[in-house]
């Protein structure tokens, strides 16, 4: 029973993934044509880590749009793309993550194929340390880098994009070489090294679930800033939970669930609620949940 | 046997006695007054964010970024 539970919770997460990733990148010439789709819709941003030179892609990626804002001199922060990740971080927190990014879903896609796996959080300093490196990457590659470059009056450049985004190499660096010839004699080192990081990727995530969005992803960093004040919440009412830890052993991110159910790493999965034997956990928009240390707080008549 | 759940089967006891109990306050879901309060100012902030954006125009900004190859992100530039 638990089993099938688990089961179509995946289920129906792979099929919003899905629906999301078709949604997203939905302009079928551009595959064909070698070319990018130039509409109007491509003023609004994608929720997740979706290359905007992804031929199919019909919206633009927020952490690209982010760093050519930052490394633009005579803009150097948009209010319009920082007010889009706040919005999107206090309403779902990492939701986005788990439930409509791309990147993602191809990671997960990956992490099928029969090996032996590996659990990174079973040693605990490694798995420390990592966590905290998306933050890393966001403060140094998508903030300081580019405004670094613009001193003087000079244009920036996306660094993150340019040297690490394996999204970007997956989604629209290949398939956009594989068609376009003019690109394709473009290519040099940089497209080399950055199709390197795609197969490490491709390959780390095959051995471990999300190695990307663990210990990389500076988007999932934006938004894992919001998790604990979201709307969008994971709760543990503590009078149903018979602490058998099922939920932490089935997190993906090894979040440790009954103690830090709204931590930065969490996405919202929902696999802890779907594994849940007592229903204890709830994953959705916040609503009240009567505590037993709220109990306690109270005073005795 | 287990404790009792939702029709899922019981938990094994074995099961529940090797976990340590854990001590539940950390970050059960709950919001302070404070933070909930924080929230609502955040998710303000943000619409305000996108109106003024929007206002300066900066949808042109990204529409132009979005809408021509980006050489950088595809490993060129």
């Amino acid at each position: 029973m638990a089993k099938s539970r688990i089961a179509k919770h995946k289920i129906k997460r792979k099929i919003g993934q899905s629906i999301a990733l078709l949604a997203g990148n939905a302009y079928l010439p551009g595959f064909v044509r070698g070319e990018i789709y130039q509409g109007p819709i491509k003023q609004v941003c994608l929720p997740g880590l979706n290359c905007y030179s992804c031929p199919g892609a019909l919206g633009a990626c927020p952490l690209g749009s982010l760093q050519s804002s930052i490394a633009d001199p005579h803009q150097r922060i948009s209010f319009y793309v920082l007010g889009f990740l706040i919005l999107l971080g206090g309403i779902f927190g990492r939701f986005i993550c788990a439930w409509l990014c791309p990147f993602g879903l191809i990671q997960e896609w990956l992490h099928k194929i029969p090996s032996r796996k590996f659990k990174p959080e079973n040693n605990k300093k490694i798995h420390n340390v990592l966590r905290r490196m998306p933050l890393v990457f966001l403060a140094v590659f998508v903030i300081a880098l580019p405004l670094i470059g613009t001193i003087g009056g000079a244009y920036g450049s996306p660094w993150f994009c340019k040297v690490i985004c394996p999204s970007g190499t997956l989604m629209a660096g290949w398939p956009l070489l594989s068609v376009n010839e003019g690109l394709r004699r473009l290519a040099g080192v940089l497209f080399g090294w950055k199709s390197l990081l795609l197969i490490i990727t491709a390959f780390a995530s095959v051995l471990t679930m999300r190695p990307f969005c663990r210990y990389v992803c500076p988007l999932g960093a934006i938004y894992g800033l919001f998790n604990r004040i979201s709307l969008y919440r994971v709760q543990v009412d503590q009078d149903k939970c018979i602490s058998c830890g099922r939920c932490t052993r089935q997190c993906p991110m090894a979040v440790p669930v009954p103690l830090d159910a709204n931590g930065p790493d969490c996405i919202r999965c929902g696999e802890c609620a779907a594994v849940c034997p007592t229903d204890a956990i709830h994953v959705g928009f916040d609503r009240k949940i009567i505590l037993s240390s709220r109990k306690e707080q109270k005073p005795q008549a | 046997m287990g404790s009792e759940n939702n029709g899922m089967g019981p938990v094994p006891t074995e099961e529940v006695k090797s976990i340590p109990k854990v001590k539940p306050q950390v970050d059960a879901g709950r919001l302070s007054m404070e933070a909930g309060l924080l929230r609502w100012i955040i998710l303000a902030a943000a619409v305000l964010f996108i109106f003024f954006g929007i206002f300066r125009d900066e949808t042109a900004a990204v529409f132009r970024k979005a809408a021509t190859i980006c050489l950088e992100c595809i490993g060129i530039g």
